[in-house]
């Protein structure tokens, strides 16, 4: 029962002992360079502050706070076209803020005063309060916060801002800062192709 | 013996068929969205309620009222960018006249908005850039008309005029913002009755006039962004203001809850409070009884239905659930679980809530009930998103709408001649 190892045996222990190193190696690049072709991406059904359903919740600001970048490489950014251009955007005002005499909120909601409006088209002097708008946010201001995303929301808002990241200005850590605290599981790794 | 027989039987008859009522303004002839028809079905066949006409509308929110057989409703024409008044028959949807003014409306959640009040003789509208109309019910010719903005100062609320006239013996009331806060005017010739000034400069938000009896005086409630108060109704003398902020703007309008009691509730996170307002000798005072400052419970487009001393609405928390509450404040039952509401519109009748899903345009039958959410029947009557204009019930019809087309479906017993809803399609020129 205690025979020796024959010369076939050593040889064949020997080519799969190879063959599993071999196999380690390849997935251990993989890991390393195949990642180069993934991104950081934010899955806007995930994130609590453009999750429709999700009111009366506090806003999510991880994304601004962990970053390793001084200024987040995360940014809000509005889709025009799906924009209600509002009066009282309840992106732009802070709803919550004291009214002043013309019944406007009298304060912004973005602490960086990143949002900035333009009136758009043709303007009834009789009726300021129905014209419309283009909100454009200044992404040398945003930090990526996510209040005026949650205040773009269903019912008074229709979804029009998100939060995206900046792959021109994300460093592509491996090992990134925003998902591993990310409570929703919304800041996620895809393949570029 | 013969006749005794004879009227023991028509009695009998009326008493298991319908009781016909009108619906002559915002939320029925008393205010507050409860028809008083009886002998409407509690189960519907497959498919639904029998569909009795269909006509297209702009987009947008405006409802009927219903008055004598005729529906009366907004709209607006976007190839002509003329805003209307449409008279329909109540019968088969065919129209009847229009009223159509040049106006330039821009879309934003919607066009059309507001729901006319009818009084047989005339009709009353607000239209979007608040000037006040007052039609000849039967041609449709204006017969006087009055500008809020120009007469009063007052301004255009964000997303234009959200409010309806108040309809009561000789007068039509408005609130108006500007340099006056509530207005009456004289049905037949549009003179003032009275007016209330507005010392404050209260803007005018989407909120319409309520009237109530309170400390047993007979007032009209309406509320501003800057909170509710209460006018004689005998001479527009401004009794009681109570300071609240409501955020951005107020849609649901000031519910009176019997004698000394006003619910309010509003969006965009103002929550709702129930205030106490009691009168001693020639003086109001008013106290918060609860106050939901932000995010217990709130309305944010509909105003609630007081029956049964229990509150009934949907609130905005998880899609739109539709809540009974009790008048302490408690949350007695809602709709979790089973439907989502969204910002859709209900009204109650015969014991019974018809309930629509704001995302959706599904119908629900519930029972009017203070114990739990009993559903008896449902269906897909009008489909699409934002489905938020309130419905309108008389003579066993009920009639609401979804951002296309406005619809008449039987809920009452089937009318003895059957009747074939393809037949009456109509183009709506909208």
């Amino acid at each position: 029962m205690n025979e020796e190892p024959t010369r076939r045996d050593v040889l064949g222990h020997a080519a799969r002992g190879a063959a599993l190193l071999g196999m380690g190696g390849l997935i251990g690049y993989l890991i390393k360079h195949g990642s180069v072709e993934g991104a950081w991406r934010i899955n806007v059904d995930q994130c609590v502050n453009s999750r429709l359903g999700a009111l009366g919740v506090d806003v999510c600001d991880k994304c601004a706070t962990t970053c390793v970048l001084a200024l987040s490489a995360v940014r809000a950014v509005n889709d025009h076209a799906a924009c209600g251009r509002c009066y009282i955007c309840p992106a732009y005002f802070d709803v919550n803020s004291a009214i002043n005499e013309e019944g406007l909120p009298s304060a912004k909601l973005c602490p960086r005063d990143a949002i900035e409006r333009f009136e758009i088209g043709w303007v009834d002097p009789d009726d300021p309060a129905n014209n419309y708008y283009e909100y454009v946010i200044d992404e040398v201001k945003c930090n990526g916060c996510g209040r005026c995303v949650m205040a773009c929301k269903e019912p008074a808002g229709l979804s029009s801002i998100r939060l995206e990241v900046r792959h021109d200005l994300c460093l592509d850590c491996n090992r990134c800062s925003i998902a591993q605290v990310c409570p929703d599981d919304a800041y996620i790794r895809e393949p570029t192709t | 013996m013969r006749h005794k027989l004879l009227v023991a039987l028509l009695l009998g008859a009326c008493a298991a068929t319908l009781c016909a009522d009108d619906w002559p303004q915002f939320r029925g002839a008393q205010r507050d969205n409860i028809s008083r028809e009886t002998g409407l079905l509690r189960s519907w066949p497959e498919g639904g309620p029998r569909v009795l006409w269909t006509v297209p509308m702009c987009e947008g929110y405006a409802a009927a009222a219903i008055h004598s057989g005729r529906v009366y409703v907004n709209d607006y024409d976007r190839e002509q960018n003329e805003w209307c008044v449409r008279c329909l028959a109540l019968d088969d949807g065919r129209e009847l006249w229009r009223f159509r003014e040049k106006k330039r409306i821009r879309p934003n959640h919607g066009i059309t908005r507001t729901i006319p009040a009818v009084d047989g003789k005339y009709v009353f509208s607000l239209d979007p850039k608040c000037v006040f109309h007052c039609l000849d019910a039967k041609t449709g010719a204006e017969t006087w008309r009055k500008s809020l903005v120009h007469d009063y100062k007052a301004k255009i609320p964000p997303w234009y005029n959200g409010q309806c006239p108040l309809i009561e013996d000789d007068r039509v009331i408005l609130g108006i913002g500007g340099d006056t806060l509530l207005v009456a005017f004289d049905k037949a010739t549009g003179n003032e009755i009275w007016r209330t000034p507005n010392e404050h400069k209260w803007p005018l938000s989407h909120s319409s006039v309520m009237p109530a009896e309170l400390g047993g005086v007979k007032q009209y409630l309406w509320c501003t962004l800057f909170g509710p108060l209460g006018v004689r109704a005998s001479d527009g003398k401004l009794l009681w203001h109570h300071e609240r902020k409501f955020n951005v703007a107020v849609s649901p309008s000031p519910l009176a809850i019997g004698a000394d009691r006003v619910f309010v509730t509003g969006p965009y996170e103002a929550g709702s409070a129930m205030i106490r307002v009691q009168c001693t000798g020639d003086t109001f005072t008013t106290e918060i009884i609860f106050d939901w400052q932000e995010n217990e419970w709130n309305a944010e487009v509909h105003t609630p239905i007081l029956h049964n001393e229990h509150l009934f609405a949907i609130g905005k928390k998880k899609r739109g659930l539709f809540t009974c509450m009790n008048l302490a404040g408690n949350r007695v039952w809602d709709s979790g679980g089973q439907a989502a509401f969204g910002l859709g519109s209900f009204v109650m009748a015969d014991g019974l809530f018809f309930v629509l899903e704001g995302k959706t345009g599904m119908l629900r039958l519930i029972e009017a009930s203070t114990t739990g959410y009993q559903e008896l029947a449902h269906a897909q009557v009008l489909s699409g998103h934002d489905v938020w204009g309130p419905m309108a019930l008389s003579d066993g019809k009920l009639v609401l709408r979804d951002m296309q087309k406005m619809v008449c479906i039987e809920v009452g017993q089937p009318a003895t001649v059957a009747q074939s809803g393809a037949d009456n399609k109509h183009d709506g020129g909208s």
